[in-house]
Protein backbone atom coordinates (compact mmCIF):
# COMPACT_ATOMS: atom_id res chain seq x y z
CA UNK A 1 0.00 0.00 0.00
CA UNK A 2 1.47 3.10 -1.06
CA UNK A 3 2.25 5.70 1.82
CA UNK A 4 -0.36 8.02 0.68
CA UNK A 5 -2.94 6.25 1.13
CA UNK A 6 -1.80 4.98 4.71
CA UNK A 7 -1.41 8.34 6.06
CA UNK A 8 -5.06 9.29 4.72
CA UNK A 9 -6.22 5.98 6.10
CA UNK A 10 -4.78 7.02 9.59
CA UNK A 11 -5.87 10.38 9.56
CA UNK A 12 -9.29 8.99 8.69
CA UNK A 13 -9.25 6.53 11.26
CA UNK A 14 -8.12 9.20 13.62
CA UNK A 15 -10.91 11.27 12.74
CA UNK A 16 -13.31 8.10 13.50
CA UNK A 17 -12.02 7.76 16.56
CA UNK A 18 -12.31 11.24 17.53
CA UNK A 19 -15.79 11.33 16.28
CA UNK A 20 -16.50 7.83 18.38
CA UNK A 21 -15.19 9.97 21.54
CA UNK A 22 -16.97 13.47 21.44
CA UNK A 23 -20.44 11.54 20.71
CA UNK A 24 -20.02 9.06 23.97
CA UNK A 25 -17.03 10.18 26.68
CA UNK A 26 -16.94 13.72 26.07
CA UNK A 27 -20.38 15.05 27.01
CA UNK A 28 -19.95 13.24 30.16
CA UNK A 29 -16.85 15.44 30.61
CA UNK A 30 -18.44 19.05 31.25
CA UNK A 31 -17.14 21.86 33.18
CA UNK A 32 -20.36 24.43 33.87
CA UNK A 33 -22.72 22.90 30.93
CA UNK A 34 -19.66 23.06 28.38
CA UNK A 35 -17.35 20.64 26.90
CA UNK A 36 -13.98 20.29 24.93
CA UNK A 37 -14.46 19.87 21.17
CA UNK A 38 -12.08 16.90 19.99
CA UNK A 39 -12.96 17.42 16.33
CA UNK A 40 -12.16 20.85 16.01
CA UNK A 41 -9.29 20.14 18.25
CA UNK A 42 -7.95 17.29 15.50
CA UNK A 43 -8.67 20.19 12.89
CA UNK A 44 -6.26 22.42 14.53
CA UNK A 45 -3.38 20.49 15.39
CA UNK A 46 -3.77 19.05 11.39
CA UNK A 47 -3.26 22.54 10.09
CA UNK A 48 -0.56 23.18 12.79
CA UNK A 49 1.59 20.18 11.22
CA UNK A 50 0.40 20.12 7.54
CA UNK A 51 -0.17 24.00 6.74
CA UNK A 52 -3.67 25.33 5.33
CA UNK A 53 -4.22 22.56 2.56
CA UNK A 54 -4.28 19.64 5.15
CA UNK A 55 -5.91 22.38 7.69
CA UNK A 56 -8.97 22.96 5.21
CA UNK A 57 -9.51 19.41 4.43
CA UNK A 58 -9.39 17.76 7.63
CA UNK A 59 -11.05 20.75 8.62
CA UNK A 60 -13.94 20.02 6.45
CA UNK A 61 -14.09 15.92 7.34
CA UNK A 62 -14.21 16.77 10.85
CA UNK A 63 -16.81 18.84 10.46
CA UNK A 64 -19.11 16.67 8.60
CA UNK A 65 -18.54 14.33 10.81
CA UNK A 66 -19.39 16.15 13.83
CA UNK A 67 -22.71 17.44 11.43
CA UNK A 68 -24.02 13.91 11.22
CA UNK A 69 -24.26 13.72 14.79
CA UNK A 70 -25.96 17.29 15.87
CA UNK A 71 -29.39 17.92 15.07
CA UNK A 72 -30.87 21.43 15.00
CA UNK A 73 -28.16 22.80 12.81
CA UNK A 74 -28.08 21.60 9.15
CA UNK A 75 -25.62 19.38 7.66
CA UNK A 76 -22.48 21.49 6.67
CA UNK A 77 -22.40 24.36 8.93
CA UNK A 78 -19.41 22.59 11.45
CA UNK A 79 -17.74 21.93 8.12
CA UNK A 80 -18.07 25.17 6.77
CA UNK A 81 -16.82 26.69 9.96
CA UNK A 82 -14.14 24.19 10.45
CA UNK A 83 -12.37 24.17 7.00
CA UNK A 84 -12.21 27.92 7.68
CA UNK A 85 -10.45 27.56 10.97
CA UNK A 86 -8.15 24.58 9.40
CA UNK A 87 -7.02 26.90 6.76
CA UNK A 88 -6.37 30.01 8.72
CA UNK A 89 -4.63 28.26 11.35
CA UNK A 90 -1.93 26.57 8.54
CA UNK A 91 -1.45 30.06 6.84
CA UNK A 92 -0.74 31.31 10.07
CA UNK A 93 1.51 28.80 11.36
CA UNK A 94 3.34 29.38 8.07
CA UNK A 95 4.49 32.78 8.96
CA UNK A 96 4.22 34.06 11.82
CA UNK A 97 3.73 31.22 14.57
CA UNK A 98 7.19 29.99 16.22
CA UNK A 99 8.35 26.61 17.01
CA UNK A 100 8.01 25.88 21.09
CA UNK A 101 6.07 23.65 23.63
CA UNK A 102 3.49 26.52 24.31
CA UNK A 103 2.27 26.45 20.43
CA UNK A 104 0.12 23.48 20.34
CA UNK A 105 -2.09 24.67 23.42
CA UNK A 106 -2.02 28.60 22.43
CA UNK A 107 -2.80 28.06 19.30
CA UNK A 108 -6.23 25.60 20.50
CA UNK A 109 -6.87 27.97 22.69
CA UNK A 110 -7.34 31.14 19.88
CA UNK A 111 -8.53 28.74 17.18
CA UNK A 112 -11.13 26.60 19.08
CA UNK A 113 -13.14 29.98 20.72
CA UNK A 114 -12.43 31.60 17.13
CA UNK A 115 -13.71 28.57 15.48
CA UNK A 116 -17.16 27.98 17.86
CA UNK A 117 -17.78 31.52 17.61
CA UNK A 118 -17.35 31.37 13.75
CA UNK A 119 -19.51 28.17 13.94
CA UNK A 120 -22.29 30.93 15.54
CA UNK A 121 -21.73 33.36 13.26
CA UNK A 122 -22.24 31.39 9.91
CA UNK A 123 -25.19 29.75 11.50
CA UNK A 124 -27.00 32.53 12.20
CA UNK A 125 -26.18 34.15 8.69
CA UNK A 126 -28.29 31.17 7.44
CA UNK A 127 -31.48 31.27 9.83
CA UNK A 128 -30.24 29.53 12.70
CA UNK A 129 -31.27 31.59 15.19
CA UNK A 130 -31.37 29.34 18.16
CA UNK A 131 -27.47 29.59 18.40
CA UNK A 132 -27.88 33.48 19.42
CA UNK A 133 -30.78 33.27 21.58
CA UNK A 134 -28.69 32.17 24.24
CA UNK A 135 -26.85 35.93 24.18
CA UNK A 136 -23.13 37.05 23.10
CA UNK A 137 -22.06 36.28 26.80
CA UNK A 138 -22.86 33.35 27.32
CA UNK A 139 -22.28 32.19 23.32
CA UNK A 140 -17.90 34.12 24.28
CA UNK A 141 -18.32 31.98 27.90
CA UNK A 142 -18.59 28.90 25.58
CA UNK A 143 -16.46 29.47 23.32
CA UNK A 144 -13.74 30.61 25.75
CA UNK A 145 -14.37 26.81 27.87
CA UNK A 146 -14.09 25.09 24.71
CA UNK A 147 -10.97 27.37 23.69
CA UNK A 148 -9.09 26.52 27.05
CA UNK A 149 -10.35 22.71 27.52
CA UNK A 150 -9.22 21.71 23.90
CA UNK A 151 -5.83 24.20 24.95
CA UNK A 152 -5.31 21.44 27.81
CA UNK A 153 -5.41 18.22 25.91
CA UNK A 154 -3.70 20.04 22.34
CA UNK A 155 0.10 18.62 23.22
CA UNK A 156 -0.87 14.82 23.22
CA UNK A 157 -3.60 15.20 20.29
CA UNK A 158 -1.34 17.33 18.02
CA UNK A 159 1.73 14.57 18.28
CA UNK A 160 -0.84 12.02 17.61
CA UNK A 161 -2.46 14.11 14.44
CA UNK A 162 1.68 14.60 13.36
CA UNK A 163 2.43 11.28 13.33
CA UNK A 164 -0.75 9.82 11.61
CA UNK A 165 0.43 12.52 9.30
CA UNK A 166 3.61 11.55 8.19
CA UNK A 167 5.44 8.99 7.70
CA UNK A 168 6.41 6.08 10.18
CA UNK A 169 9.64 5.01 8.36
CA UNK A 170 11.18 6.70 5.68
CA UNK A 171 11.93 10.62 5.86
CA UNK A 172 8.74 12.34 6.89
CA UNK A 173 9.11 14.15 3.58
CA UNK A 174 7.95 11.99 1.07
CA UNK A 175 4.85 10.95 3.28
CA UNK A 176 3.55 14.41 3.56
CA UNK A 177 4.79 15.11 -0.11
CA UNK A 178 2.53 11.73 -0.87
CA UNK A 179 -0.28 12.77 1.04
CA UNK A 180 -0.94 16.52 -0.69
CA UNK A 181 -0.20 14.69 -3.53
CA UNK A 182 -2.91 12.19 -2.88
CA UNK A 183 -5.64 14.92 -1.75
CA UNK A 184 -4.66 17.31 -4.52
CA UNK A 185 -5.19 14.60 -7.22
CA UNK A 186 -8.63 13.75 -5.44
CA UNK A 187 -9.93 17.20 -5.03
CA UNK A 188 -7.97 19.69 -7.66
CA UNK A 189 -7.62 17.20 -10.38
CA UNK A 190 -7.76 20.48 -12.97
CA UNK A 191 -4.67 21.61 -11.26
CA UNK A 192 -2.64 19.01 -13.09
CA UNK A 193 0.17 16.72 -11.17
CA UNK A 194 2.78 19.11 -11.27
CA UNK A 195 1.21 21.82 -9.00
CA UNK A 196 -0.31 19.14 -6.76
CA UNK A 197 3.32 17.82 -5.90
CA UNK A 198 4.69 21.03 -5.79
CA UNK A 199 2.04 22.12 -2.97
CA UNK A 200 2.14 18.15 -1.42
CA UNK A 201 6.12 19.17 -1.07
CA UNK A 202 4.81 22.83 0.76
CA UNK A 203 3.02 20.46 3.25
CA UNK A 204 6.20 17.94 4.10
CA UNK A 205 8.13 20.81 4.67
CA UNK A 206 5.86 21.90 7.33
CA UNK A 207 5.79 18.51 8.28
CA UNK A 208 9.02 17.87 8.69
CA UNK A 209 9.99 21.06 10.45
CA UNK A 210 6.96 19.30 13.34
CA UNK A 211 8.13 16.17 13.47
CA UNK A 212 12.10 16.37 13.62
CA UNK A 213 12.65 19.63 15.36
CA UNK A 214 15.40 20.16 13.46
CA UNK A 215 16.62 23.51 12.22
CA UNK A 216 14.23 24.53 9.67
CA UNK A 217 17.00 24.75 6.40
CA UNK A 218 17.85 21.03 6.22
CA UNK A 219 13.99 19.79 6.70
CA UNK A 220 12.72 22.51 3.96
CA UNK A 221 16.07 20.70 1.80
CA UNK A 222 15.03 17.66 2.70
CA UNK A 223 11.62 17.68 2.23
CA UNK A 224 12.17 19.45 -1.05
CA UNK A 225 13.64 16.11 -2.09
CA UNK A 226 11.03 14.19 -0.66
CA UNK A 227 8.61 15.79 -2.68
CA UNK A 228 10.40 15.14 -6.18
CA UNK A 229 10.10 11.22 -4.77
CA UNK A 230 6.84 11.09 -3.64
CA UNK A 231 5.31 12.28 -6.71
CA UNK B 1 5.07 32.73 -10.32
CA UNK B 2 5.64 29.84 -8.34
CA UNK B 3 4.91 32.00 -5.30
CA UNK B 4 1.49 33.01 -6.82
CA UNK B 5 1.31 28.93 -7.18
CA UNK B 6 2.36 28.18 -3.67
CA UNK B 7 -0.61 30.69 -2.34
CA UNK B 8 -3.04 30.07 -4.63
CA UNK B 9 -3.61 26.15 -4.63
CA UNK B 10 -4.30 26.43 -0.82
CA UNK B 11 -6.91 29.07 -1.25
CA UNK B 12 -8.56 27.25 -4.20
CA UNK B 13 -9.39 24.29 -2.28
CA UNK B 14 -10.80 26.92 0.74
CA UNK B 15 -12.93 28.21 -1.85
CA UNK B 16 -14.49 24.36 -3.42
CA UNK B 17 -14.61 23.27 0.47
CA UNK B 18 -16.86 26.57 1.43
CA UNK B 19 -18.78 26.17 -1.60
CA UNK B 20 -19.98 22.37 -1.13
CA UNK B 21 -19.90 22.64 2.83
CA UNK B 22 -23.06 25.84 1.69
CA UNK B 23 -23.98 23.58 -0.89
CA UNK B 24 -24.77 21.09 1.77
CA UNK B 25 -26.14 23.80 4.08
CA UNK B 26 -29.11 24.47 1.44
CA UNK B 27 -29.75 21.02 0.63
CA UNK B 28 -30.21 20.04 4.23
CA UNK B 29 -32.40 23.46 5.32
CA UNK B 30 -34.52 22.46 2.03
CA UNK B 31 -34.68 18.91 3.28
CA UNK B 32 -35.43 20.32 6.76
CA UNK B 33 -34.42 17.00 9.01
CA UNK B 34 -35.52 14.56 5.74
CA UNK B 35 -34.28 13.92 2.44
CA UNK B 36 -30.71 12.94 1.20
CA UNK B 37 -29.35 14.41 3.62
CA UNK B 38 -31.35 13.24 7.17
CA UNK B 39 -30.78 9.68 5.53
CA UNK B 40 -27.27 9.65 5.44
CA UNK B 41 -27.22 11.30 8.96
CA UNK B 42 -29.48 8.64 10.24
CA UNK B 43 -27.34 5.61 8.10
CA UNK B 44 -24.48 6.87 10.39
CA UNK B 45 -26.38 6.99 13.49
CA UNK B 46 -26.92 3.33 12.97
CA UNK B 47 -23.51 2.00 12.15
CA UNK B 48 -21.45 4.17 15.00
CA UNK B 49 -24.49 3.08 17.57
CA UNK B 50 -22.67 -0.16 18.65
CA UNK B 51 -18.90 1.36 18.39
CA UNK B 52 -20.55 3.84 20.64
CA UNK B 53 -22.00 1.58 23.14
CA UNK B 54 -18.80 -0.45 23.37
CA UNK B 55 -16.75 2.49 24.06
CA UNK B 56 -19.77 4.10 26.41
CA UNK B 57 -19.65 1.03 28.59
CA UNK B 58 -15.62 0.84 28.38
CA UNK B 59 -15.37 4.48 29.39
CA UNK B 60 -18.34 5.19 31.42
CA UNK B 61 -16.62 4.91 34.66
CA UNK B 62 -14.11 7.79 33.28
CA UNK B 63 -17.11 10.19 33.20
CA UNK B 64 -18.82 8.80 36.83
CA UNK B 65 -14.94 9.73 37.99
CA UNK B 66 -15.60 13.17 36.79
CA UNK B 67 -18.39 13.91 37.91
CA UNK B 68 -18.29 12.28 41.08
CA UNK B 69 -14.48 15.00 42.01
CA UNK B 70 -16.63 18.10 40.62
CA UNK B 71 -19.58 17.60 42.49
CA UNK B 72 -18.82 16.02 45.64
CA UNK B 73 -20.71 18.32 47.81
CA UNK B 74 -23.73 18.27 46.17
CA UNK B 75 -23.80 14.43 46.34
CA UNK B 76 -22.74 14.02 49.39
CA UNK B 77 -25.48 16.37 50.42
CA UNK B 78 -27.68 14.84 48.40
CA UNK B 79 -26.97 11.21 49.78
CA UNK B 80 -27.63 12.55 53.33
CA UNK B 81 -31.11 14.37 51.88
CA UNK B 82 -32.07 10.68 49.47
CA UNK B 83 -31.64 9.07 53.37
CA UNK B 84 -34.06 10.99 55.29
CA UNK B 85 -36.24 10.19 52.59
CA UNK B 86 -36.12 6.79 52.50
CA UNK B 87 -36.36 6.67 56.08
CA UNK B 88 -39.81 8.84 55.88
CA UNK B 89 -41.23 6.65 52.84
CA UNK B 90 -40.37 3.37 54.32
CA UNK B 91 -42.47 4.26 57.42
CA UNK B 92 -45.46 5.65 54.68
CA UNK B 93 -44.59 2.49 52.44
CA UNK B 94 -47.00 0.59 55.66
CA UNK B 95 -49.76 3.05 55.60
CA UNK B 96 -50.69 3.38 52.28
CA UNK B 97 -50.67 0.19 50.75
CA UNK B 98 -54.05 0.18 50.75
CA UNK B 99 -54.79 3.62 49.17
CA UNK B 100 -52.22 2.68 46.89
CA UNK B 101 -54.53 -0.20 45.47
CA UNK B 102 -57.58 1.92 45.93
CA UNK B 103 -56.04 4.71 44.35
CA UNK B 104 -55.01 2.37 41.33
CA UNK B 105 -57.72 0.53 40.21
CA UNK B 106 -59.40 4.47 40.70
CA UNK B 107 -56.76 5.43 37.84
CA UNK B 108 -57.36 2.70 35.62
CA UNK B 109 -60.94 3.60 35.47
CA UNK B 110 -60.18 7.45 34.84
CA UNK B 111 -57.45 7.26 33.07
CA UNK B 112 -55.54 9.95 35.75
CA UNK B 113 -52.19 8.77 34.62
CA UNK B 114 -51.59 11.50 32.15
CA UNK B 115 -50.28 8.91 29.92
CA UNK B 116 -53.37 7.62 29.49
CA UNK B 117 -54.04 4.51 27.40
CA UNK B 118 -51.35 5.68 24.40
CA UNK B 119 -48.99 3.31 24.02
CA UNK B 120 -45.25 3.63 24.96
CA UNK B 121 -42.10 2.85 24.33
CA UNK B 122 -39.52 2.45 27.36
CA UNK B 123 -36.28 3.23 26.07
CA UNK B 124 -32.74 3.53 27.36
CA UNK B 125 -30.71 6.60 27.12
CA UNK B 126 -27.23 5.97 25.74
CA UNK B 127 -25.55 9.54 24.80
CA UNK B 128 -26.27 13.00 25.79
CA UNK B 129 -25.21 15.48 22.76
CA UNK B 130 -21.98 16.06 21.51
CA UNK B 131 -22.84 19.74 20.87
CA UNK B 132 -22.52 22.78 23.25
CA UNK B 133 -24.97 24.52 21.44
CA UNK B 134 -28.30 22.14 21.25
CA UNK B 135 -29.64 20.18 24.09
CA UNK B 136 -30.63 16.52 23.43
CA UNK B 137 -30.26 13.01 24.12
CA UNK B 138 -29.97 9.52 22.30
CA UNK B 139 -32.20 6.63 22.86
CA UNK B 140 -31.35 3.18 21.98
CA UNK B 141 -34.62 2.85 20.36
CA UNK B 142 -35.41 3.61 16.87
CA UNK B 143 -37.68 3.01 14.03
CA UNK B 144 -37.80 -0.61 14.58
CA UNK B 145 -39.70 -0.04 17.72
CA UNK B 146 -42.48 1.73 16.82
CA UNK B 147 -40.51 5.51 17.06
CA UNK B 148 -41.20 8.50 14.66
CA UNK B 149 -40.31 11.92 14.53
CA UNK B 150 -42.46 14.20 16.91
CA UNK B 151 -43.65 11.59 18.96
CA UNK B 152 -43.70 13.04 23.13
CA UNK B 153 -40.94 11.43 25.38
CA UNK B 154 -41.55 11.27 29.09
CA UNK B 155 -40.46 10.42 32.21
CA UNK B 156 -42.15 9.56 35.53
CA UNK B 157 -41.25 13.52 36.34
CA UNK B 158 -43.26 14.74 32.83
CA UNK B 159 -42.57 15.94 29.38
CA UNK B 160 -39.03 15.36 28.56
CA UNK B 161 -38.74 16.61 24.78
CA UNK B 162 -40.00 15.28 21.41
CA UNK B 163 -38.13 12.75 18.76
CA UNK B 164 -35.93 15.26 16.87
CA UNK B 165 -34.70 12.58 14.47
CA UNK B 166 -34.63 8.92 14.13
CA UNK B 167 -32.69 5.81 12.32
CA UNK B 168 -33.54 1.95 12.67
CA UNK B 169 -31.82 2.06 16.23
CA UNK B 170 -31.56 5.15 17.51
CA UNK B 171 -33.35 8.35 17.91
CA UNK B 172 -32.55 11.42 18.88
CA UNK B 173 -34.45 13.33 21.60
CA UNK B 174 -34.48 17.10 21.84
CA UNK B 175 -35.34 18.15 25.21
CA UNK B 176 -37.44 21.16 26.77
CA UNK B 177 -34.31 23.43 27.35
CA UNK B 178 -33.27 23.57 24.28
CA UNK B 179 -33.17 26.98 22.33
CA UNK B 180 -35.26 25.18 19.51
CA UNK B 181 -37.90 23.99 21.34
CA UNK B 182 -41.21 25.08 22.64
CA UNK B 183 -44.49 23.68 23.76
CA UNK B 184 -48.06 24.72 24.01
CA UNK B 185 -48.82 24.79 28.13
CA UNK B 186 -51.79 25.67 30.68
CA UNK B 187 -51.61 27.05 33.93
CA UNK B 188 -53.31 24.03 36.26
CA UNK B 189 -55.30 27.37 38.68
CA UNK B 190 -57.09 28.74 36.07
CA UNK B 191 -56.46 27.08 32.64
CA UNK B 192 -54.86 30.20 30.80
CA UNK B 193 -52.79 29.00 28.18
CA UNK B 194 -49.09 30.31 27.35
CA UNK B 195 -46.45 29.08 25.05
CA UNK B 196 -43.05 28.03 27.08
CA UNK B 197 -40.04 28.38 25.37
CA UNK B 198 -36.46 26.36 25.70
CA UNK B 199 -33.53 29.14 26.65
CA UNK B 200 -30.32 26.22 26.59
CA UNK B 201 -29.03 24.36 28.70
CA UNK B 202 -29.68 24.07 32.29
CA UNK B 203 -31.81 27.36 32.08
CA UNK B 204 -35.04 28.01 32.75
CA UNK B 205 -37.89 28.06 30.08
CA UNK B 206 -39.44 31.38 29.44
CA UNK B 207 -43.13 31.53 29.78
CA UNK B 208 -44.60 33.75 26.47
CA UNK B 209 -47.33 36.17 26.52
CA UNK B 210 -48.23 36.67 29.85
CA UNK B 211 -50.22 39.64 30.30
CA UNK B 212 -50.28 42.14 33.02
CA UNK B 213 -53.98 40.88 34.82
CA UNK B 214 -53.10 37.01 34.52
CA UNK B 215 -52.64 35.45 38.10
CA UNK B 216 -49.81 33.64 38.26
CA UNK B 217 -47.17 32.72 41.14
CA UNK B 218 -44.14 30.76 42.00
CA UNK B 219 -44.88 27.13 42.43
CA UNK B 220 -47.77 27.10 40.16
CA UNK B 221 -48.04 24.14 38.10
CA UNK B 222 -48.16 23.96 34.04
CA UNK B 223 -49.27 21.22 32.07
CA UNK B 224 -49.64 20.61 28.43
CA UNK B 225 -51.90 22.42 26.58
CA UNK B 226 -53.43 19.90 23.82
CA UNK B 227 -54.59 22.39 21.76
CA UNK B 228 -56.03 21.52 18.50
CA UNK B 229 -52.89 20.58 16.36
CA UNK B 230 -50.38 20.77 19.11
CA UNK B 231 -47.92 18.42 18.96
CA UNK B 232 -48.37 16.81 22.42
CA UNK B 233 -50.85 15.22 23.90
CA UNK B 234 -53.14 16.97 26.69
CA UNK B 235 -52.24 17.45 30.59
CA UNK B 236 -48.55 16.22 30.80
CA UNK B 237 -46.87 17.96 33.64
CA UNK B 238 -43.94 19.87 31.65
CA UNK B 239 -42.97 22.71 34.50
CA UNK B 240 -43.32 24.48 37.69
CA UNK B 241 -43.38 28.28 38.01
CA UNK B 242 -39.77 29.83 39.27
CA UNK B 243 -40.26 33.62 39.04
CA UNK B 244 -42.69 36.22 37.91
CA UNK B 245 -41.48 39.53 37.57
CA UNK B 246 -43.29 42.56 36.79
CA UNK B 247 -41.84 45.99 35.36
CA UNK B 248 -43.39 48.70 36.88
CA UNK B 249 -45.68 49.83 33.18
CA UNK B 250 -44.99 46.77 31.15
CA UNK B 251 -47.58 44.72 29.83
CA UNK B 252 -46.45 41.59 30.14
CA UNK B 253 -45.27 39.68 32.95
CA UNK B 254 -41.57 37.66 33.09
CA UNK B 255 -42.41 34.61 33.91
CA UNK B 256 -39.41 31.81 34.16
CA UNK B 257 -40.11 28.19 34.71
CA UNK B 258 -38.37 25.00 35.64
CA UNK B 259 -39.31 21.62 34.22
CA UNK B 260 -40.67 18.97 36.56
CA UNK B 261 -38.85 16.19 34.55
CA UNK B 262 -35.13 16.18 36.05
CA UNK B 263 -33.25 16.44 32.47
CA UNK B 264 -29.93 16.19 33.94
CA UNK B 265 -30.14 12.55 34.80
CA UNK B 266 -32.23 10.79 32.42
CA UNK B 267 -31.70 7.06 32.31
CA UNK B 268 -34.94 5.48 31.08
CA UNK B 269 -37.00 7.68 29.19
CA UNK B 270 -40.86 6.63 27.50
CA UNK B 271 -41.68 7.20 23.81
CA UNK B 272 -45.10 8.12 23.38
CA UNK B 273 -46.45 6.66 20.16
CA UNK B 274 -48.67 9.58 19.88
CA UNK B 275 -49.31 11.59 16.68
CA UNK B 276 -51.79 15.29 16.50
CA UNK B 277 -54.17 13.30 14.64
CA UNK B 278 -54.64 10.55 16.40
Amino acid sequence: MSPAVLARLRLGGLLVLALVLQTTVVPDLRILGVCADLLLLCTVCAALVGGPELGGLVGFAAGLLADLFLTTTPLGLSALAFSVVGYAVGSVRRTVLQEGWLLAPATALVASTAGVIIFVLAGAMIGQSQLTRVGPVDIVKTALLVGVMNAVIAAPVCRVVGWAASASQGSPGSMGSALGSAFGSAFGGSLGSHRAGQAGSEISSTAARHSSRLASRPAHIRAGRGGGRGR
Amino acid sequence: MAAYRRSARPRFILLLLVLTAITLVTVDTRANGGGLTGAIRGRAHDVFAPVQSATHSVLRPIGDFFTGAFHYGSLKRENSQLRDQLAQARGQALGASDAQRELKILSEQAHLDFVGNIPTVTAQVVDTTSSNFEVSIQINRGTGSGIAVNMPVVTGGGLVGRVAQVSSQRATVLLLTDPTFSVGVRLTTNGSVFVADGTGRGNPLNLELVDATTQIKTGDKLVTSGLNLEQYPKDIPVATVRSVKTAPGQLQQDVTIVPTADLSRLEYVRVLQWSPQS
